[in-house]
């Protein structure tokens, strides 16, 4: 921290360049080949769009380059465009004599790690916007992905959202792994200043998405962008003796237009789901994106979504919901096509050989992905016999569960036996998170590898102790680095 | 094959020349596509590269021609090879490095400079000496964005 701030010291007393009084921040549109970039004026809307090209000059062995120059040209508006750029070159020819293309200062910033690109932020609004621009992020997830595929390895952070009070407490942690085998986790920053962490969160490629009193809040800790959406304006309307269930959202991505897409879920009903009423609304998540009402199926029935549950995210969005307290579906909603399906869970999943009376209630289930399909984990006598079931969907159109059931090794008994566990999702190699029902001192995790019938616990270190021994709502979730770098910009803009 | 067309003279910004065999120098995307459509003779000038910056590239190429002939050399021993070639180098060659590896289109030279500048460079400080741009941000606006990436600046 304190290194940080004084090569922002030394950053801010470094005047030896001055640009003109008509700065402003432009954006790279596309990049033409070696030579040439295409870029846009934040300032002007799209119509200044131009087109630049980069001479490349003889190099004799001076280490200046003309990167400055094109700076340069972002910074000067139209008019004054053509008649700048002249007099930047007679300035570059007689002060610079090497050049750096932009496309190679790419290059190169991109084989950076992620924290020193991070600090290059500072070094001015042109950078900034460079290192957030969609081709810069585009280069960076490619070259980042062939250089761990080479080393084999995965830089794997931990995301926890802590929830307490009410919802009046909030925080987002971010844990870092200390060991090799990742069996210690070591809390190395508080990202909650600006009000991150909440409900439900869910993640894909590197965004994070949650909720925060009934908004949805998008979050990417890499670049630290947040972004809340609007409220939406709901149909539905809590009555006497009726009240809001907290709003689910869960971020998706279409494949087909290559937006991220935001789904919601609002559902209202009086205690014991009666009277139950929900609905369902989509977000764009693209410049100028509104929400908009989903089309319900023919056969809709209003379901409330699993308030422990998880959701599924990908192309299609999966979470467990339930009609009323006996009747459990797994509602899908299709990103691209924005159709809505449910697939009643059967009731012997809900029951299993164990007398459960009232499933709503007592049902300690959760939703993972197993193979490549959706599967229900129930834990329900994990406790007391060290026994869960695997459900597995083989079969969407069929509706065809396939079971298995899981006995934890007698010498593992001992991590479940004084602890509720509940379901926290997978981690990226498919082993279940279970974390204490309770946050606790010396707080872990368990992780579950399904196929070799392995428990290890995962300690986690560094979690204040504020949260310790209270009732409060958590959720983890593993996210790759290299991952972690999808822009969305000028979002933040259209609100 | 004739004994004359396997050998290539490469010529560089001074007027150096090089004579380099033609496996080494197809290496490089751009003289591969000159020989390719004949448009050149036997002599090719490189009018962007200067003759010290050329001797390095050219040393480059035969040791990775050389070991993409016989597969006696391990790839490991090739790694710490490319990290000695680039570890003794200053800032201005090494970006030279990278201005003629651009223009010659040899991926895996560019790739092997743009890394070494980038391990090289970890500092604002670094880049701020060579680019010579001034931090334009206000107060206001270093200290927001200060807050959002304050773990990159945690030591």
């Amino acid at each position: 921290m304190n290194g940080g701030r004084r090569n922002l010291k030394q950053a801010a007393s470094m005047k030896d360049f001055k640009l003109e009084q008509c700065q402003s921040i432009a954006q790279i549109v596309s990049h033409r080949g070696s030579n040439q970039i295409e870029i846009m004026d934040a300032k002007d809307d799209n119509s200044s769009l131009a087109l630049y090209k980069l001479r490349k000059r003889r190099s004799n062995g001076a280490c200046n380059f003309l990167i400055m120059g094109f700076l340069f040209g972002l910074a000067v508006n139209q008019q004054k465009r053509r008649r700048r750029r002249i007099g930047i070159r007679r300035e570059t020819a007689r002060d610079m004599s090497t050049m750096i293309p932009l496309d190679l200062l790419i290059e190169i910033l991109i084989r950076l790690p992620l924290k020193s690109l991070m600090r290059f932020k500072f070094v001015s609004k042109q950078w900034s916007s460079l290192i957030s621009c969609r081709y810069f992020c585009d280069r960076l997830f490619t070259v980042t992905r062939q250089q761990q595929q080479q080393q084999q390895q995965q830089q794997r952070r931990l995301y926890m959202c802590l929830v307490g009070e009410g919802g009046r407490k909030r925080i987002l942690l971010s844990i870092s792994s200390t060991s090799p085998d990742n069996t210690c986790f070591v809390v190395d920053q508080d990202l909650s200043i600006s009000g991150m962490g909440g409900f439900f969160l869910n993640s894909l490629h590197g965004l994070m998405c949650f909720t925060v009193r009934k908004n949805a809040c998008i979050y990417n800790p890499s670049t630290g962008q947040c972004l809340t959406l609007p409220a939406i304006k709901s149909d539905i309307i809590a009555e006497q003796g009726q009240w809001q269930h907290d709003n689910k959202y869960s971020i998706g991505h279409d494949p087909v237009s290559g937006h991220h897409k935001i789904f919601c879920t609002i559902a209202i009903s009086s205690d014991y789901l009666k009277n139950l009423k929900s609905e369902h609304w989509v977000f764009v998540l693209e410049a100028g994106g509104s929400w908009k009402k989903v089309v319900p199926p023919e056969n809709y029935r209003p379901h409330v979504p699993f308030a422990l549950g998880r959701s599924l995210s990908g192309s299609v969005v999966h979470y467990i919901g339930w009609h009323d307290m006996y009747t459990c579906v797994i509602v899908s909603f299709d990103i691209t096509t924005e159709e809505l399906t449910t697939i009643l869970v059967p009731e012997d999943v809900l029951s299993s050989d164990h007398n459960v009376a009232v499933p709503g209630i007592e049902w300690k289930a959760n939703l993972i992905e197993y193979g490549g399909k959706i599967a229900i984990f129930e834990h329900s006598y994990l406790k007391d016999g060290g026994v869960a079931t695997l459900w597995v969907l083989e079969d969407v159109k069929e509706k065809e569960w396939s079971n298995q059931t899981l006995s934890l090794q007698p010498c593992q008994m001992h991590l479940v036996q004084d602890t509720e566990v509940v379901v926290k999702g997978t981690t990226p190699d498919g082993k279940v998170i279970l974390a204490p029902y309770e946050m606790c001192c010396r707080f872990y995790i368990l992780c579950y590898d399904l196929q070799s019938n392995d428990l290890r616990k995962v300690e986690i270190k560094g979690v204040p102790h504020f949260w310790f021994d209270k009732e409060c709502y958590a959720d983890l979730r593993f996210m790759d680095e290299s991952e972690s770098f999808i822009y969305f910009g000028n979002l933040t803009t259209t609100f | 094959m004739s004994k004359s067309e396997k050998k290539i003279v490469l010529k560089s910004l001074d007027n150096e020349a090089f004579e380099v065999e033609k496996a080494v120098a197809l290496q490089s995307q751009t003289i591969w596509v000159m020989c390719e459509d004949k448009c050149v003779g036997n002599e090719i000038p490189l009018e962007n590269v200067t003759g010290q910056i050329l001797a390095k590239v050219i040393d480059y190429c035969k040791k990775h021609a050389v070991v993409d002939g016989d597969g006696d050399e391990s790839s490991e021993e090739l790694k710490n090879w490319d990290t000695e070639f680039t570890k003794n180098m200053d800032q201005s060659t090494l970006f030279n490095m990278i201005l003629a590896a651009n223009y010659l289109n040899i991926k895996s030279l560019l790739n092997l400079t743009c890394q070494a500048v980038a391990d090289k460079t970890k500092t604002i400080d670094e880049f701020h000496t060579f680019l010579n741009i001034e931090n334009n941000f206000t107060p206001e606006e270093e200290a927001q964005i200060c807050q959002e990436n304050l773990w990159a600046f945690d030591d």
